[in-house]
């Protein structure tokens, strides 16, 4: 195939393809098509933000029950003073940051080797990283405090970021493994020829390269350890350990009695991954580029 | 030719880190779930064994009837139209429009959204005593609009999975993305220049190119279809009477709710199994070329 | 291939290596309760002194309560620390069976009569010494009946420890918009039929006259067992011991009555999807329903302890609000029974360390100055007699709480919950299936019947 060649050099595709110049007439139509569609689809999200936004006191709506009749920042304010937020910020950094990079390391490293290294029997591979991508949070979360409480980190950070890294890992494989593969043996070879080192092939050729898949993974890892609250909530014992998504649970209670402060919370959590997404699309299409080739 | 080159050692040596982690904290977890799946037990107290009791049961039980058939329509229903809508906007945005980058986050942000807030937002819109859609209903007249769509045990899977391809068409949007912007140009001139139409140079060719994009999607979207958990368990918890049930609520609500850990590992097993056996024969049907890369060098 | 060898050997290596160390599924951890541990110790609340640290885990009272009477706690009795986690319910069950199956058992536990407690009660310590030490031999008049008798529920034949004690109860009740009711010049309903002619004369405006939130199964069951007790006074519980049966008459009618619910029209449209929080308790209080069926807690809306600025119109000192029950059934009980029970109690961990500090806070949190904190919001009304609010913000709202610690829960002998969870579940399938017309009553308590012979099996 030859678009094998336009992926090979991350560089040609990073920059901005000369074709789009072309297409830059005649949009107008395509707008028109797309601000509907984008208002629509956006519809659910400004519902949130509205009832984000729905005072304690005054729980009518209006616009059809999707924005609050008199909005205000009073959630805001409520979850901001009841809570310790940046202490849970800095606890979901600390869980986000590590297993995002330990994914990123062990993951490329997994899939430099199945990419061009001597490892049989892929199929087996193959199955075992299925495993890994299929299982629930719920269906594992059991096994994995008593392995966490075996070794000695149950009641610590490390030991949730290690669980993600290991259910994170892989998506990372496969999404970096198929990066990888778009790198021409040729480029292997030749560092071979000049004499250098596995890991010197690894470190300063594919894992630079890989870069734009390596971006998908990141902001998938991030997804993930940052949303999920499960394994945090039954692995971490001390609340100066929590994370930023055990706030909500403050509010959801049993009565769920301040839906307007849940959702005040639950935008706030969304905000950095919206902020890791904007910042790394630009990498997120090449590298799902490389992936899917 | 690479095969000759590399040794094991090194192969090993890269693999091991990743590997250590995933033997222990997942391969641990599913011998866990198998051994757990022959026991009668609450989670707590001695178990029972029980050999395979558990499985007996639950291939009589018809929720795990529902539960697999509703699976089934998950599936494609959600893969095909995600990926359709998808690769529409995709095209539209591959075209450069002003904006783009912002239409791209735009259409992701349902991805990035907690599942809780999903659930009670869309619960709230589609509430027929005065949700959002019967209120446009009664303000346009189209009353079917104020269906009880989550309420009705025939049409609560739909709605949930309506849902669902409103949260994940923007991931297949990025993928198709990612897989335009591999297209060689050349071939598309070539097709305007023989006179194709833009309907023709993409149903033609532009459709068959994205084969590994299609692949991957079909991949990711299988397995998380089996385990689509949080946004089942929030808008409908499976029901009304398990009409809604998907494996994964279904052992969620047996082994914690129900008391039954056994009979809800042996839900998780055959999860695992049926996941890891398509996934497999996908494998066998389209080649592993998606997965390994190795197609492009025949 | 020989490398692949080398690799399944290294996993499958690495795997035993993690079962060796996390164990098998299947194990029981707990050892056997020691029975009368507090005892031996001599624990009394007054004049032991007090040290250390326990933990506390629950899905209730709330968060925010949950730290005042944690503070007020610990600021009794300086140098002891609680250390409190609140959860939902689901994740909350995951974490108890994740605990109980690794020894991290919490100090203190918040559990549910029933099934719940029975399911740990090799994990619990017998709680009826710590009691008679902290408040004298007579403890057991402080509750109200409902709440000792539901703790004890399930217990083996001959054990009467009592693994948990009430903190909170209840009853399951409908409550009224008043407003509404004035409006429409309509008086509460006491009978079936009325309930009609008020759904009748309601209809039409922008409100709903029955909100009926029927997606949870908790509420669906609760509303059930008031129609059931007031058709045939007790019966579905003797259906439960298997001295009766599910398919009797007067349980299908029970069955037939909450259809007809659906099927006459009484609740608004898609009721079997709403669920009670936050979507219809929202819609009551914002005053989009004449009326719900929810539960004495619902006297929280108006909590004299919150900003009364954050509180809506309706709730501010119950204003617009009125408490009834569930209206008779023609043919069945002449008045309405009263169904009800523990709302959380809470049990000590067989293993605790500190099981003097531990009996402290749970009598505390029960009735002592934690007790009176968590009152203070009105979250439900408390376990024992006698204890009320500090405050009230209207008499509106005091009257209101004196209904149901004077006259209504005293009277409470029907329980709102089934014992065994299997039984609780097949009940809620069964009436979601009659209320979506899946299922004829006749069906609906056959199936339940049939649940019911596997629990008896065993």
């Amino acid at each position: 195939m030859s678009a094998t060649t336009d992926a090979s050099t991350p560089e040609a595709a990073a920059s901005e393809p000369p074709r789009r110049m072309r297409r830059k007439r005649s949009d107008s139509w395509l707008h028109a098509a797309l601000i509907p569609i984008a208002l629509l689809w956006m519809l659910p999200v400004i519902m949130v933000i509205g009832l984000s936004l729905m005072p304690a006191n005054d729980p009518s709506t209006t616009f059809f029950g999707m924005l609050p009749e008199s909005p205000s920042l009073s959630n805001y304010t409520l979850v901001w003073e009841q809570n310790p937020i940046l202490q849970h910020l800095v606890n979901s950094l600390l869980i986000t940051v590590p297993s995002v990079i330990i994914v990123a390391m062990a993951g490329s490293m997994a899939a430099f080797a199945l990419a061009r290294l001597h490892v049989p029997v892929k199929a087996l591979v193959f199955g075992l990283l299925i495993l890994g991508l299929v299982l629930p949070m719920s269906g594992i979360v059991v096994a994995a405090f008593k392995i966490l409480q075996a070794i000695g980190l149950y009641n610590s950070i490390l030991g949730v970021v290690l669980v993600y890294s290991a259910l994170g890992m892989p998506f990372a494989v496969i999404i970096l493994r198929t990066g990888y593969l778009a790198i021409p043996d040729e480029t292997y070879e030749a560092a071979r020829m000049d004499g250098a080192s596995t890991w010197a092939i690894f470190w300063k050729i594919y894992f630079p390269l890989g870069r734009p898949a390596l971006s998908v993974v990141v902001i998938w890892q991030v997804m993930m350890s940052w949303n999920d609250f499960l394994l945090p909530l039954v692995a971490l014992g001390d609340n100066d350990l929590k994370p930023l998504t055990l706030v909500p649970l403050a509010y959801r209670g049993v009565f769920l009695s301040q839906p307007g402060a849940l959702f005040a919370v639950l935008v706030l959590i969304s905000i950095p991954v919206i902020l890791v997404f904007i910042a790394v699309q630009r990498y997120l299409v090449n590298g799902l580029a490389g992936a899917v080739k | 030719m690479r095969e000759r080159i590399a040794k094991a050692g090194p192969g090993l040596l890269f693999l091991l880190p990743a590997l250590i982690l995933f033997v222990v904290f997942v391969v641990y977890p599913i011998v866990y779930n198998v051994q757990a799946s022959t026991l009668r037990w609450d989670g707590v107290n001695p178990g029972v064994f029980i050999g395979l009791d558990n499985y007996a049961d639950l291939f009589r039980d018809p929720v795990f009837h529902t539960a697999l058939k509703n699976s089934a329509l998950w599936i494609p229903l959600t893969i095909v139209p995600q990926a359709l809508m998808g690769l529409l906007l995709a095209l539209a945005l591959n075209r450069g429009v002003f904006a783009s980058t912002f239409y791209r986050a735009l259409f992701f942000i349902p991805a990035i959204l907690s599942p809780i807030v999903v659930g009670i937002v869309w619960q709230r819109i589609m509430d027929p005593f005065n949700g959002v859609l019967t209120e446009v209903g009664k303000a346009t007249g189209l009353d079917w609009l104020g269906g009880n769509f989550l309420s009705d045990p025939s049409t609560a899977i739909f709605a949930v999975i309506a849902v669902n391809i409103w949260m994940w068409t923007g991931f297949s949007m990025l993928f198709y993305l990612a897989g335009l912007q591999l297209i060689d140009t050349s071939v598309l001139e070539a097709a305007k220049v023989d006179g194709a139409s833009w309907w023709q140079t993409t149903t033609r060719i532009v459709f068959p190119l994205l084969k590994h994009t299609h692949l991957s999607l079909l991949l990711l979207g299988i397995i998380g279809s089996l385990k689509t958990f949080e946004l089942v368990y929030v808008l409908t918890q499976g029901g009304p009477n398990h009409a809604s049930e998907m494996l994964p609520t279904f052992a969620f609500q047996e082994a914690f709710q129900l008391q039954s850990v056994g009979y809800g590992s042996a839900i998780s097993v055959v999860l695992i199994v049926v996941a890891v056996t398509a996934s497999l024969s996908m494998v066998r049907v389209f080649g592993s070329g998606f997965i390994t890369g190795e197609e492009k060098r025949k | 291939m020989k490398f692949s060898r080398k690799l399944g050997a290294t996993a499958a290596l690495a795997a035993a290596g993690g079962l060796v160390l996390a164990g098998c599924a299947g194990g029981g951890t707990a050892e056997e309760p020691s029975q009368g541990q507090t005892g031996t110790n001599g624990t009394s609340a007054e004049g032991a002194d007090l040290s250390g640290s326990v933990t506390f885990r629950s899905w209730s009272p709330i968060e925010q309560t949950t730290a005042q009477m944690v503070s007020a706690f610990e600021s009794d009795n300086p140098g002891t620390t609680i250390d409190a986690t609140i959860f939902n319910y689901p994740e909350y069950l995951v974490d108890l069976q994740t605990r109980a199956s690794s020894d991290t058992f919490p100090d203190i536990v918040g559990l549910q009569p029933g099934a719940l407690t029975q399911q740990y009660r090799s994990n619990l310590m017998p709680l009826q010494q710590c009691a008679a030490d902290t408040w004298g031999d007579d403890w057991q008049d402080m509750f109200y009946p409902i709440g000792l008798e539901q703790a004890r529920a399930g217990n083996p034949e001959g054990d009467d420890n009592f693994y948990s004690l009430p903190i909170l109860v209840q009853t399951v009740n409908l409550w009224a918009n008043t407003q509404h009711f004035a409006d429409a010049g309509q008086e509460i309903p006491q009978t079936w039929d009325e309930l009609k002619s008020v759904v009748d004369a309601m209809e039409g405006n922008d409100y709903a006259p029955f909100l009926l939130p029927a997606k949870d199964g908790w509420l669906r069951n609760a509303v059930f067992l008031q129609i059931a007790n007031n058709v045939e006074p007790g019966l579905v519980y003797q259906a439960e011991s298997g001295d009766a049966s599910w398919t009797e008459a007067s349980i299908v009618e029970a069955f037939d009555y909450f259809g007809r619910l659906f099927s006459e029209g009484i609740a608004q449209e898609g009721a079997i999807g709403l669920d009670a929080y936050p979507s219809g308790a929202n819609q009551f209080e914002a005053g989009n329903a004449a009326m719900i069926p929810l539960g004495a807690w619902w006297i929280q809306q108006s909590d004299p302890t919150k900003d009364q600025s954050t509180i809506p119109e309706l709730s501010l000192g119950m204003e617009g609000y009125e408490p009834f029950l569930f209206p008779t059934i023609p043919g069945g009980a002449s008045e309405s029974q009263f169904v009800g029970g523990i709302d959380v109690s809470l049990g000590i961990s067989a293993n605790t360390e500190n099981p003097d500090l531990a009996c402290a806070v749970l009598t505390d949190w029960i009735a002592g100055s934690g007790g009176q904190k968590l009152i203070d919001t009105m979250n439900d009304i408390p376990a024992v007699q006698g204890l009320n609010p500090s405050e009230f913000t209207s008499a509106k709202q005091e009257e209101i709480w004196n209904t149901f610690v004077e006259d209504w829960l005293p009277q409470v002998e029907y329980s709102r919950y089934f014992d065994d969870p299997r039984i609780d579940q097949a009940v809620a399938d069964a009436l979601a299936a009659v209320a979506t017309g899946q299922q004829t009553p006749d069906e609906a308590a056959a199936a339940v019947q049939s649940v019911q012979d596997e629990v008896l099996a065993g």
